[in-house]
This record gives structure tokens, sequence and C-alpha cells, in this order.
């Protein structure tokens, strides 16, 4: 059936520049299997439907039109064998023979959609209309390296854990103008932290900043994580794939990835003939947001092998309104740009990438808090004062806001070795400014400034195949990092500063590897690291300068391994442990949190906080339903997080009250529950469910500010021919967080603040809410390939009243009100 | 030709937007230092608030207030950041934005005295820089002194003359005795 010399060739030369020869002959033979018995393999679950499909929903009356015509490589001239040529509409699809030919029979007469699908080059789409034979040859593009090693181990990591879930950039279409943080939320077990509706950081699994790892483009984001109110500073636009790795990763990306690991993409550079446009608009009722982005990409025709793409986008969003009134000063602006250049050569990809993100965002005016009282005040009020809440509306951004900057700079090396080895190297660097800036007097700030800057390098190296079935790779980590919060580096020049001037060097190496056999899968790794940590700060009132220096190592080692039975089920078992050194501002925090009311001190006696992580997944598929349960419990030692003393602070601006850093030993435990109902790929009904608990282990009670449970169901319809091309209804539910702290964690407490803590927190949880967003969504598609999509979207239809427990604005104010967007994305 | 141009075009975007710290510095302003000072003829009595330094560390060292019954005082009020030299006087700062900025005192029971303020801001509402404290009976307790920091809010005043807006640049508690 299939030509097995024919197929290794083509790999070589397309394919394999990122060797890992294993895991596509794996899947190369499970095709060949499917094709022979129709049984599937984890790749491939959705080709299986279709063909599953084809053999039950086969002939109907007057369906005798048959398709055929020959594919065939548009650079090289040669034939393409093994390509998928399938008509969606009808459940049909085959597969090209040796010579390329395809031939589709028993087709109903009708206008439809054919798709062209080969790892190795671009997937093509056409419209044909069938009346009764008609004959369509294709030229395919080669996209040279469809697969790199990067590219390769996310792969590996789906197949293993099964914790992993990406967005596509169909999906992420759908979501643009939200900020990043937002957008992951449409994944089960991932919440949100927000500051207002313009801040928002990611939480995976109850956890988030230092114990998430954003891997941006292959490298480590790597900025001020230690803040509630710090996004990432990512441009969302630029994203094409998110993928989402659920749970400790640290093996394969290092100390502090605990909770879970984001992995950013844009789409791979390939060989285009034309200039590809790509063109993404939003708009949205609420704050009058809008923005642009656009990607431009194609290759120097005099420079073979050189491709390059240009990317910008720019956001403007004015005082964003709730049900019942508008918030002042909650406008953003964003402005970003990135550039990237691929070299091919044979053997050898060399990666060129720049981006920058700069960003503005105002702090709601209501939430700037001078001390305790105005704090307790700002809470028992219904609503904000009115001079907060103004009737006109403005873009203007004041004092208090948020000035943000993030510089990336990538080189990489992939070079491919004999025996389908393969090297890469990884050079990153990265400058991140932020300044927090405060009303004054004056033309004066009071601004936090903080400018960090790090270089990253990595080496990866992946073995030849050990007997067919063991592959592997070993890598090494570096990273420099330094912090001028004041003077220079080993200079600093004055004492009231929030984080310390500091060095950073850490070193780390690692080995992991894989065994595949059928349906079996295994995986193992182990990873070392040192961490060097230098800080250099002035004490109160004193010009010594003072020079702490910290080392920490650790191991840490992972295990995973997967069964697939009878082509339906799914089961694996994940064991991780991971580490976190204790972070420069939990160890030397030294003052008052302006907007968060509270005195913070840090602790420099912190231990090493470790993790030891077990997850189990079970994945069921049908051709109409889909179950997947993903559990899991882990374990944190020391366990570092900030909690009220009970004493007050007292400072010129009145009482504050104290927050320190502090150790426990901590346990999570949750289910992330999806299930799927799906007809004929045009009626989808999904749920996903997320449930979590976490505790302190030391006090018995729960942990402060742990995502409260929440489920999201999505009802989508998708039209053949009609003048909408797809509808959908979404529904999210999130509980009240019922468990919250009741008991001080320090019992030394000796004075009354102006505040009554409740547990730890100033207020309540608010109460449950239930949201209702509903979209429509038209694509427009031409004969050249370009295509037109247009979503309209509700969000909060029925303009819900509500507070989220994670806001930290629900002191001040509701959650935002209903909101319409319009987005368009263009392709030409 | 045109490729390249469009990626010069970008290169110089990029690095013009570099830098940013130029336009907001790092200037980090304290107040150390609050000294009221009681007038009654030619008899000036100064009390002050003290934290060299800064928030946390060393508690502040806060005089107590001691004032004649029956008296009206003219009362006047400073704001200092001690802990440079020469020392820096934030008076003239808050006198110069009076229209965004309100002083208050308050006793804490009435039997304590009266506070009037005896200035204005542009606005023709009180600043509280300048005013009159008039004692009555001998009586014990303490007086609240606040700056409310209340800037404009999307290019709207927020000052209303009450204390309502804005938040608290200074909170301080001062011990009072009337005798």
């Amino acid at each position: 059936m299939v030509t097995w010399p024919k197929f290794s060739r083509f790999f070589d030369q397309n394919i394999l520049k990122a060797s890992n020869k294993i895991l596509f002959e794996a899947f190369f033979i499970t095709f060949a299997i499917m094709l022979q018995k129709g049984i599937s393999n984890l790749f491939s679950i959705t080709i299986l439907i279709l063909i599953l499909s084809n053999l039950t929903f086969g002939q109907t009356l007057n369906c005798t039109c048959f398709v055929k015509g020959k594919i065939i490589d548009r650079q090289s001239g040669e034939v393409v064998v093994g390509a998928l040529v399938e008509i969606s509409a009808q459940k049909k699809a085959t597969f090209t023979n040796k010579n390329g030919e395809y031939l589709i029979e028993n087709v109903c007469e009708g206008k439809y959609e054919m798709n062209i699908r080969i790892l190795g080059y671009d997937s093509q789409k056409l419209e044909v209309n069938l009346e009764h034979e008609n004959t369509h040859d294709f030229n395919l593009n080669e996209s040279e390296i469809h697969l790199d090693g990067i590219n390769i181990s996310a792969k590996r990591i789906e197949n293993i854990s099964g914790n992993e879930k990406q967005l596509s950039s169909e999906q992420l279409n759908k979501l643009t103008g939200q900020n990043l943080a937002t957008i992951l939320t449409s994944i089960s077990g991932i919440s949100i932290i927000q500051t207002g509706s313009s801040i928002g950081k990611p939480v995976i699994h109850g956890m988030h900043s230092n114990r998430i790892l954003t891997i941006n483009n292959g490298i480590r984001h790597e900025a001020q994580q230690w803040g509630n109110e710090h996004a990432p500073e990512i441009d969302p636009f630029l994203a094409k794939q998110i993928t989402i790795i659920k749970g400790a990763k640290s093996v394969r990306y290092g100390p502090e990835a605990i909770g879970g690991v984001i992995v950013i993409e844009p789409n791979e550079l390939k060989h285009l003939d034309k200039i590809q446009t790509e063109i993404n608009q939003f708009f949205m009722s609420n704050g009058l947001q809008n923005g642009v982005s656009g990607i431009v990409e194609s290759c120097f025709h005099k420079i073979r092998g050189l491709d390059w793409r240009v990317q910008a986008s720019t956001k403007k969003g004015g005082n964003t309104s709730t049900p019942l009134y508008n918030l002042a000063n909650t406008g953003s602006q964003e402005f970003n740009f990135s550039l990237g250049a691929k070299y091919s050569r044979k053997k050898t990809d060399l990666n060129l990438f720049f981006s920058q993100f700069n960003s503005k965002i105002g702090i709601f005016s209501g939430a700037h808090i001078g001390n305790t009282t105005d704090l307790a005040l700002a809470i028992g009020r219904e609503k904000p004062l009115d001079v907060y809440t103004p009737e006109t509306f403005s873009y203007k951004i004041n004092k208090p806001y948020q000035d943000i900057q993030h510089s990336l700079f990538k080189l990489k090396l992939n070079q491919l070795l004999s025996n389908n080895q393969n090297l890469q190297i990884t050079f990153g660097q990265q400058y991140n400014f932020r300044a927090e800036v405060d009303a004054l007097r004056g033309d004066r700030n009071t601004a936090q400034v903080f400018k960090i800057n790090t270089n990253t390098l990595e080496v990866l190296f992946n073995h030849k195949p050990i007997i067919k079935r063991i592959s592997g790779n070993i890598g090494l980590n570096g990273l420099y990092q330094y912090n001028i919060s004041t003077g220079s580096i080993n200079v600093p020049q004055k004492s009231n500063v929030l984080i310390p001037n500091y060095t950073n060097f850490t070193i780390g190496a690692f080995w992991i590897e894989r065994y595949v056999k059928g349906d079996f899968e295994l995986e193992a790794g182990m990873r070392f690291d040192k961490r060097f940590l230098d800080v250099y700060y002035l004490k109160r009132l004193q010009n010594q300068i003072s020079n702490e220096y910290f080392g920490n190592q650790n191991l840490t080692n992972t295990f995973s391994i997967s069964r697939i039975f009878k082509n339906r089920v799914k089961l694996g078992y994940n064991f991780a442990t991971a580490w976190k050194p204790p972070v420069v501002n939990e160890m030397f925090s030294d003052g008052v949190h302006h907007g968060s009311a509270s005195y913070e001190v840090g602790d420099v006696n912190l231990k090493t906080e470790k993790a030891i992580e077990n997850s189990i997944v079970l994945n069921f598929s049908d051709k109409f339903y889909q179950f997947e349960v993903l559990g899991y419990f882990n374990y944190l030692r020391n366990y570092v997080f900030l909690a009220p003393t009970g004493n007050s602070v007292l400072t010129i601006r009145g009482a504050f009250p104290e927050f320190k850093y502090t150790q426990t030993n901590a346990r999570f435990v949750g289910f992330d529950i999806s299930n799927t109902i799906s007809k004929f790929q045009k009626f989808t009904v999904s749920n996903q469910l997320s449930l979590l608990w976490a505790d302190d282990l030391t006090r018995n009670q729960p942990l402060i500010f742990i995502p409260a449970n929440k489920s999201e169901t999505v009802i989508n319809y998708k039209f053949n021919k009609s003048w909408l091309s797809e509808i959908s209804l979404n529904h999210r539910f999130v509980a009240k967080q019922n468990r919250t702290p009741q008991s001080q964690i320090f019992d030394n407490s000796n004075s009354e603040t102006a505040l009554k803590l409740i547990g730890g927190d100033y207020l309540a949880a608010p109460e449950s809410y239930n949201l209702f967003d509903l979209s429509v969504s038209k694509n427009y598609k031409f004969k050249s390939l370009s295509t037109i999509n247009i979503i309209l979207e509700c969000k909060n239809v029925l303009n819900t009243q509500y507070r989220d427990y994670l806001n930290r604005f629900r002191y001040f104010t509701d959650d935002i009100g209903r909101n319409f967007s319009l987005r368009t994305n263009i392709n030409f | 030709m045109k490729k390249s141009s469009i990626l010069l075009l970008c290169f110089v975007l990029g690095f013009s937007a570099c830098k940013k710290e130029e336009e907001i510095g790092e200037e980090n302003e304290l107040i150390t230092t609050i000294k009221l000072n009681f007038k009654n003829g030619n008899e000036v009595k100064s009390f002050s608030y003290k934290d060299l330094d800064g928030d946390g560390g060393m508690a502040p060292v806060i005089d107590k207030i001691s004032l004649a019954v029956n008296t009206t005082y003219d009362l006047s009020i400073e704001f200092l950041d001690e802990s440079k030299s020469p020392v820096v006087n934030i008076t003239e700062e808050v006198s110069g934005e009076s229209d965004e900025h309100l002083v208050l005192f308050s006793p804490s029971s009435t039997s304590l005295g009266t506070y009037t303020y005896s200035d204005k801001d542009v606005n023709l509402l009180p600043v509280g820089l300048k005013g009159k404290y008039s004692t009555k009976s001998a009586a014990a307790g303490m007086l609240k002194v606040q700056l409310r920091h209340q800037p404009p809010i999307n290019g709207k005043n927020s000052k209303d003359g009450t204390s309502i807006p804005g938040s608290d640049d200074i909170n301080i508690d001062f011990a009072l005795e009337v005798k």
C-alpha cells in the first residue's frame, strides 16, 4: 500500500531536520496500520474519526460523483506520496498513492471544500463544485522546518503525561483584544488574578507568579514576577499557538516551574513564494477599546533560504464601565512589534528574533489607597465615590499608572548532525523596564522603577535513537540576571527601595529519555541546578553597602508513563519534583505596598520550596463523545506565602497592617474534568469543570487567595451553507470561595489595626456568579486562498453585576459589565 | 528593495522606542517631619512628628501637644524632609498646589477645642496651612492631623472642601492636653 523507501527519503529531505526519526516512524507505521485495519494512534485520532465516519456514513442516493487528481511538490516538481485528501463535509478522505494520485469516489453532487494535508507541506484548501467528474491537481509548498526541536519536545510532553492543553490560532483569533491571562482562562484548571480589567496574571491549579514559567518564543520569560499586579509582558497578537502544561515541568525548564508552564509560539517561518499578510483588528464597546495587528512575511528571492516576518500591533482603550457606573482612569495603551528572520541551508537553521512590548496602564483612581483608614472607608462604600465614576468618557491616562517595556532578542542555531542527531543552541537577551508612577505634588512622581536584564543560553543535544525505540536529549542552561533599582548594581544609592539591586547566576543540566513501543510510552528525566544570588543594598540611615550571598542547589526528576487501550482509552501517570529558591522580594521586601495598603516584610531566612507532584489523566474518546479527567495531588514543602501578622506599622501616612512572608507545608488537590459531545463536527456541547482544594497543612486550614471552583459550558453550532458560519453560547459559573482561612497565621498580634481582618483578608469572599457570552462568526474564503473571518461577540450578555474573589479591585468596585466586540481576521 | 525598507523602518521604530527611563526618573520624595506651630502673641509653641528613617525601621518620635485653656492660637503647619541635607521644605510645594491639598485637624472630642481655616485656594476652598485653634476648658485627648491629597481625576477637580475624596499623604495622631 505504501512504498517505504520513498517515504524515508522524503523524510530525510524535508522533515527530519530535528532528528527523532523514531517518532515519525512510529507515526507512519501506525498510519499504515491504520489504513489497513482502521486502527488509530494518538496523532491521528481526528483522522481516524474522519475515516470511521467515512465507513459508517457512506452512501446516499445519487452520489456517484468522483474527484481525482495528482499532487506535486511545487519546489522540486516531484510527486507527493501519502498526502491526505479530504472532503470533510462529505466525510470522505484518501491518501495519494506512489504516483501522487488520488481518487475519491461516491461523492454527492454539490459544492465542497477540499483539504490536502501532509507533514512537511503547507496544507491547501480548494472549493470544488462537483457535478460528475472533476480533476484537480495540486502543487504543494514545502514548509521546510515543519517541526523543529521545540515543537518536538512539546509534542512529546503531550503524548506522555496528557496534562497539556493547546490553544490553536483559530481559537486565539476568537479571543483577540483580551489580555494574555484572560485568553488562557478558556482552558480548564486555569484562572486569573486581576487588578482591574486590564491587568491579569494566569493561575494554574491555584499557583501563580514565581511558580509559573512562561516560555516566550523558546526563551524563558524573565520579568518582575513578584506583584499580583504585574501581568506578563507579551503581545497576545504575536502568539499563534499557546500550550499550557499543567503541573511541574522543572526537569525541562528549570526552577520555578512548579505550577506549570505556558509556552507561547509564533508560527514557524516558512518558504513563501509571495508576500503573505495577516491583519487582525478588534473593537470593544466597553472602554471603546480598539486595536490592530499586522503580520507580513515572505522570503528574500535573492538569498535562497532566507525568510522573514515583520509584525506590529497597537491597542488603545479608555475608561471601562461596570453595569452601573464608569471607572475613572482605567484606560490602557499598547504598542508592540517584532521582527523575525530565518536562514536555512542544508543542515543548518539560523533564527533571529527581536520583539518589544510597550504598555501604559491606568490604575483605577478609586483604588488608589493612602492608608488603612482610606481602605476601610473605600471598602465600606456600596459604590465608589462620584468623582471616581465620571459620566464622561475619556481615553486619558492619569497618575497612578504603570509604564512597562519588555524587549527580547533571540538567536537560535539548529544544526542537524550525522545519524539524525541534532544540536540546538539558543541565546536570549531580555530587558524589562517597569515604573509604577503615583500621584504626588507638582510634576514630581513617586515612581518605583525596576530594571531587569537577563541573558539566557541553552544548549540542547538530541541523541540518535537507540534500538529505534529510545530517544532523548541532554541540555545545559545558563542564566545571568541583574536588577538595578537604584544607583548601579553593586553601588546602591537609596535604602527605601522595594526590591534591592541583585545579580543572579543560575546553571542547570538535564537529561531526558523516552521509550515508545506501540501504545505504551515511558519517559524519565533528571536535572541539577545551582543558583548564585548576590544582593546589594543599603540599610536604613547607613552609607555602608551591605552585600549578601545566597547559594542554592537542587536535584529534580520526572517520570511519566502512559498507555492507550483499544484506541479509545488513554491512561497516563505523571510524577515530578520541582523547586523554587526564595526570590528576592520574598527575602528583602520592607515597605508599604502602594495600592494594597499593606506593609510588607521579607524574611532572609526562608528555605527553598520543594514540590512533589502526582497526576493521573484518563481520556476516553469516541465518535461523538470525549471525556477527560485530570486529577492532581501536589505536596509543597516550605511553601512561601504572604500573611498578616496582626500588628500594624506606624508611618507618616497612618497605620498599615503588617504582612510577612512565611512558610508552611501545603497540599493542592484538584480535578480538571472535561466532557465534549459533538455530532458531525457541526454541533458541539462541551463542559469544563475545575475543582481545587488547597490547604495549609501546618495550621490545618485552607490557603488564602485560591481560585474558586468553576464550570464553563460552550454550545457551538457550525453552519454549512448559510449567511452565518458559526454561533456559540458560553456559560461560566464561578462558585463562592467558601474555603478561606479563619485563624491568624502569626499569633503575636498585639495591636488593633483600623481594619478588621477576616482571616487575613479585608473582605469576605464575594458571592458566586453566572456569566453568559454569545458570539456569531462568518468566514469568507476566496479562490486565491485569501480568507476573511468576522466575529461579533457579546460578553456578559445579561449585564450581571459581580465581583470575583481573585480580582484585587473587588474591595472597591464591581467587575466590568456588558461588552460588545467585533473582530476581523484577514489573510491574503 | 521594498521589503528591506520595511525592515529598516521597523528597526528605526524599534530602537527609537527603546529608552523610557528618562521620562520618569527615579525621584522619591519623603516627608520625615511635621511641625505644628501654635502662636499666641509673642509666644510660639512648636510640636513635631519625626521619622527620619522613613516607613518602618525605627518607630517615629511624636511630641505631646500642650496648650493653655481658653486661648486662641494662630496654627501653622510645616512639612519637611530632614533625611536630605540641606533639609527640603515640602510646605511650599503643598502651598503651590493648594487646589489639590487639604489639611484637616480633628480633635478626638469637641471639648479639646475647634479649628477654623484662615487660608483659601484659587477655588476659594480651605487649605489648612494657616488657621486658628481655640481651646476652652481643660481636657486631654488626641488631635488627628491629616494631609489629604485630592488630585484631579480625568481632568476634573476632585477637591470639594470635604475630607472624602483623595488619599492621605499624612495621617498622624498627636496626644493633646489642654490645661
